[in-house]
């Protein structure tokens, strides 16, 4: 009797305890703090007064110094940079304390953490973020509108005109400037001059310029060993682990050119299943297996580059400082010439343009804020220093006359290729389409899907993921 | 015969004071639990009821989720990889297993050095593995530089759709073998040597011993080994995720991964609550199956 007593009276207990727990368990989760009201879509951006001074970082009412936290994807030349420039800015600021975290440099990595932090609670108060993952934390709200009195400007419009035409779009909602740029980046073609040179060819004059040249010019200067391609002229990054995103980016420029779009205009539905984009898909299907000038299972092609056995790749200015960092030899050998274009091109564009802003954090305390806003000014003042230690381009319209740019010839290759050319489009699904996209190549790649049917299932998948908006 | 009020309260004093400290005993094991079991478990039944994407509140949608499941054929296909990736590892894992604790049972030279090596890859972190293991299967790795030249092949091991899962099953069963050969050496172990010696005595051959004696009494270990193996392989992701990212166009994407990427790439908490539900319900199933056969299968030496 004892013992079932003893029994009971446990299971109660022990009960009890476990509902005491689960109800507590079930009070509502922490929620990233909201943002202050965003101006309305159809209001003009909110300024601030012109006689208004620009916010000031204080410190916090205790007398201890604020503290602010930023965070940053990896890359090393830029790194470096980022560290002198907090350092100055603290010794200007000493009532601000900078914590710099570097998060991985894989975008999809980054931006997983990042957007975890948020559910959490603990993002970080001002941050760096590529375009096409922002547009959940613009919808929500979750981040702060640029303050262009910080930078001396009473409107945003002033503010804007210091930089060049379009490439601040990227960071836009309903007109509203969320970010400055740390980097605008398309992807042009890097070429290797000695690789040329050594196949008998001149890159200047050789170089692709269009489509339809790359499969000749593979033709010369692939090498074969053991059945193995060894030496590729050029290859496309084709959506695999190392690089999930930038294919996309390259492919749909290619599909621009020949008129295509990503979405309707107005953006209830997809375009992907439309003959420039089946176009560009077949193409690069017709590389890896018509041709066999290209395959998507050796070493991406951006890495090969650099190893010294691919003479040509697609990527962005920063590319140069990299290769200088894993490989200073093949660095010398660089040439970057224009994305090439279709014969029948009806749109004379590059590769999709993508960014990365530097935003704040709506949630954090208005102090923070206001220290972050002045950080971010601080590492928007010095595109120079950017460009030539790390090769990033902060689109400042008085780029071009700085020195750092006028040294470097591959510049202004990437600036003509922006010209005409656009975002991918700062979607809140955006991030979700790019992944899309990524799988409907693999399926075009490694199992030869038709590239009709392949962008008919993405097609499909991404109307679905717009239904759901 | 009656007991005095003294005795009586004395007794109690023993039972209540047995059960205060059997309760403190427990009680840490129960608020473990509670919080890192049952707490998200039920959490994420919940958020399987609700659109949630980690930005906002998560609103009430009730079987949403659940109906989507149904026509998400990514989902399926993921589901299809995981029975895949599950069957084809607990079968030869099962095999090689148990095969080497037949070999490791026995006595000679050197045993304790090869067990030893063949328990080795069991230490080693799933992500180191998974690291070490793209390396080997690179097109110009290894792996096709040595076996890939001899037999005049060059498999794309994880960019070839037909191939990846296979590779990926591979690199499960040398790293989990070694652990599931203790497990059935200790079963071995565990079985009389009379029965051993009585078959002998009536004739038997070692295959007759193994199939006539070993086996029927290794069936509580056997069952544990397979569910045990399935149980994990429904739990698989790090090597999906280091190796392939479930590509390529997801042939290697498996329900934990799709999980992940749901939840954290593409910010639908709602949905991969919903499809971590389906997966525990699947591992319920397993396990009460294990116990249900276990229970009818117990052995007794007596």
């Amino acid at each position: 009797m004892s013992t079932s007593r003893s029994f009971r009276s446990f299971m109660m207990v022990s009960l009890l305890i476990i509902a005491s727990l689960l109800l507590a368990a079930c009070a509502p989760v922490a929620q990233p703090t909201q943002a202050p009201a965003q101006p309305a879509a159809t209001e003009a951006p909110a300024q601030p007064a012109a006689t208004e001074a620009p916010a000031q970082p204080t410190a916090a009412p205790s007398g201890e110094k604020t503290k602010i936290v930023f965070w940053s994807h990896d890359f090393p030349p830029r790194e470096k940079l980022d560290r002198k420039f907090m350092d100055q800015f603290m010794a200007d600021n000493p009532n601000v304390e900078i914590e710099y975290v570097l998060g991985p440099g894989d975008d999809v990595q980054y931006i997983t953490k990042l957007m975890t932090a948020f559910a959490g609670g603990e993002a970080p108060d001002c941050f760096n973020l590529i375009t096409f993952s922002t547009g959940p934390l613009l919808e929500q709200g979750l981040v702060a509108p640029v303050d262009p009195k910080v930078y001396g400007f009473n409107t945003q419009d002033e503010l804007e005109k210091t930089y060049v035409i379009g490439t601040l779009e990227g960071f836009k909602k309903d007109n509203v400037l969320y970010a400055m740029p740390s980097e605008v980046s398309i992807y042009s073609l890097f070429q290797n001059k000695q690789m040329y040179a050594d196949a008998g060819l001149d890159v200047e004059k050789d170089y692709p310029k269009t489509w339809e040249d790359l499969v000749p010019l593979a033709q010369k200067m692939n090498k074969e060993e053991n059945g193995q391609l060894v030496k590729r002229a050029f290859d496309f990054t084709y959506g695999m682990p190392e690089d999930a995103t930038s294919p996309v980016l390259s492919v749909a420029g290619m599909a621009y050119q020949l008129g295509g779009k990503l979405l309707s205009d107005d953006g209830k539905e997809s375009l992907v299943n439309t003959e420039p984009w089946v176009k560009s898909f077949q193409f690069i299907q017709d590389w890896v297996y018509k041709e066999k000038a290209g395959n998507p299972a050796l070493t991406v092609a951006f890495v090969d580059f650099y190893q010294g056995n691919t003479a040509g790749t697609l990527s962005g200015s920063w590319y140069s400082s990299y290769v200088k960092e894993q490989n200073p030899a093949v660095a010398e050998q660089i040439v970057v010439k224009p994305f090439p274009q279709w014969k029948d091109a009806t749109n004379k564009n590059g590769a999709l343009m993508y960014a990365y802003g530097l935003f704040t954090n709506a949630g954090s305390s208005p102090e923070k804020q206001a220290a972050c806003q002045l950080l971010i000014k601080e590492l928007s003042s010095h595109p120079e220093d950017y460009l030539r230690d790390a090769g990033l381009l902060q689109s400042r319209a008085d780029l071009p006359e700085t020195e750092a740019f006028k040294q470097d010839p591959t510049l202004p290759v990437f600036l003509a290729d922006m010209e005409g050319t656009p975002y991918f489009p700062a979607h809140p699904k955006a991030f979700e389409m790019l992944d899309v996209l990524t799988r409907a190549l693999q399926r075009v790649v490694t199992e030869q899907q038709d590239p009709q049917a392949s962008l008919d299932a993405a097609k499909a998948e991404i109307d679905a993921l717009l239904q759901q908006q | 015969m009656a007991t005095s009020p003294t005795e009586h309260r004395s007794r109690w004093n023993f039972y209540t004071r047995r059960q205060i400290w059997g309760f403190i005993f427990v009680l840490p094991v129960m608020i473990f639990f509670t919080i890192f079991a049952f707490y998200p478990m039920l959490s994420a039944f919940y958020y399987s009821l609700t659109d949630y994407n980690l930005l906002k509140p998560p609103v009430f949608n009730g079987l949403a989720s659940y109906e989507r499941l149904l026509t998400d054929s990514r989902f399926l296909i993921a589901l299809k990889n995981t029975f895949v990736y599950a069957i084809g590892s607990a079968i030869p894992i099962f095999v090689i297993s148990l095969g080497l604790a037949l070999v490791f049972s026995r006595e000679f030279r050197g045993r304790n050095l090869l067990r030893t090596l063949y328990f080795a890859p069991v230490i080693l972190a799933g992500v180191v593995v998974a690291m070490v293991w793209r390396v080997i299967y690179h097109p110009y790795g290894p792996l096709n530089s040595t076996i890939g030249q001899l037999l005049n092949i060059a498999p794309n091991w994880l960019t070839d759709r037909a191939v990846a899962p296979w590779s990926i099953i591979g690199i499960n069963v040398w790293q989990s073998v070694g652990f599931y050969m203790i497990i059935f050496i200790a079963g071995l172990q565990a079985i009389p040597q009379d029965f051993y010696d009585a078959a002998k005595v009536d004739g038997a051959s070692s295959w007759q011993s193994f199939w006539h004696v070993t086996l029927p009494l290794l069936k509580p270990t056997s069952l544990f080994v397979m569910v045990i193996t399935l149980i994990n392989c429904f739990q698989a992701f790090t090597y999906q995720y280091v190796m392939t990212k479930g590509g390529p166009s997801d042939a290697t994407n498996v329900i934990g991964l799709y999980v992940y990427q749901n939840a954290f790439q593409y910010l639908r908490m709602g949905y991969a609550a919903a499809i971590s539900v389906v997966l525990f319900i699947i591992i319920i199933i397993l396990t009460l199956v294990q116990l249900r056969v276990t229970r009818s299968e117990e052995v007794s030496y007596v």
